[in-house]
């Protein structure tokens, strides 16, 4: 089976990982695919990780720093989003507390 | 005021300061600096690097340099409230940027194990991409979104 074989046997979304990821396994030697499958398979990914940069060309290295630049780039968006609703929840509290301090000083 | 309506209120500013406070990648102290510096020193490679103006030997100290500060971050940081604030950690990260953080580290460690056997193309290459995630952790700190 080759790359396109596996793709057309998966769906859409685990598709592009095998665009991504693929070539790189392709490169890797036996045991080096055995050691990075027993690591995903028990889920200590960053070994698995470890040993797939190590297999990565030097272009894949660059392509990797796109990829991790991208993944920064989308949780830094859902953090500011997230940083920017705590924001307005604390003021409309702040704005409930002044009013209930006020009304009951009785101003 | 009852002791009832000053302890609704207490929580209730308690839950405020809990809900602004809650950025998914916070830093004190040592690590806050070094975030910001990085950041900062990274925009001037970056700068230099667009146009491939950095010669090899410094763009592979570079990039040492680099490996050192995201496994810096990566040691410094929990996602334990109690370590960042007792148990000497500097970086308070939720579960996503602490894989993010993870990752990067042993990126730039491979990059830099690298960078001997590369052109001056492919270093400067490799300086600008880091230096987009070492702002990337900076905004992350600032609560900002990135750049593209």
């Amino acid at each position: 089976m080759n790359l396109q074989e596996l793709k057309d046997k998966l769906p859409a979304e685990a598709a592009g990982l095998v665009d991504l990821y693929g070539p790189t396994i392709l490169l890797m030697t036996a045991e080096q695919l055995r050691e990075w499958l027993n690591y995903v398979f028990v889920g200590r990914y960053t070994e698995a990780y470890a040993l797939y940069l190590k297999a990565a060309s030097a272009d894949t290295l660059l392509a990797e720093w796109d990829t991790t630049h991208a993944e920064w780039k989308a949780a830094n968006d859902v953090n500011a989003d997230k940083i920017a609703m705590s924001q307005k929840i604390g003021q409309v509290f702040a704005q409930v507390m002044i009013g209930m301090i006020l009304a009951v000083v009785g101003f | 005021m009852t002791r009832r309506t000053w302890w609704s209120f207490l929580l209730g500013a308690a839950l405020v300061l809990l809900l602004t406070g809650c950025s998914g990648l916070t830093a004190r102290g040592e690590m806050k600096r070094l975030i910001d510096d990085s950041a900062a020193v990274a925009a001037s490679d970056a700068s230099r690097a667009v146009t491939v103006a950095i010669l090899s030997p410094e763009a592979r100290t570079i990039l040492k340099r680099n490996a050192e500060t995201f496994v810096t971050y990566r040691d410094a940081k929990t996602l334990n409230l109690f370590a960042y604030w007792f148990g000497g950690k500097q970086i308070y990260v939720s579960g996503k940027y602490a894989g993010l953080l993870d990752r990067v580290a042993k990126l730039a460690e491979v990059t830099a194990g690298s960078a001997d056997a590369q052109t001056q193309e492919w270093l400067n290459a490799a300086v600008l991409k880091e230096a987009k995630v070492l702002i990337d952790v900076a905004n992350a700190r600032a609560g900002k979104r990135s750049e593209p």
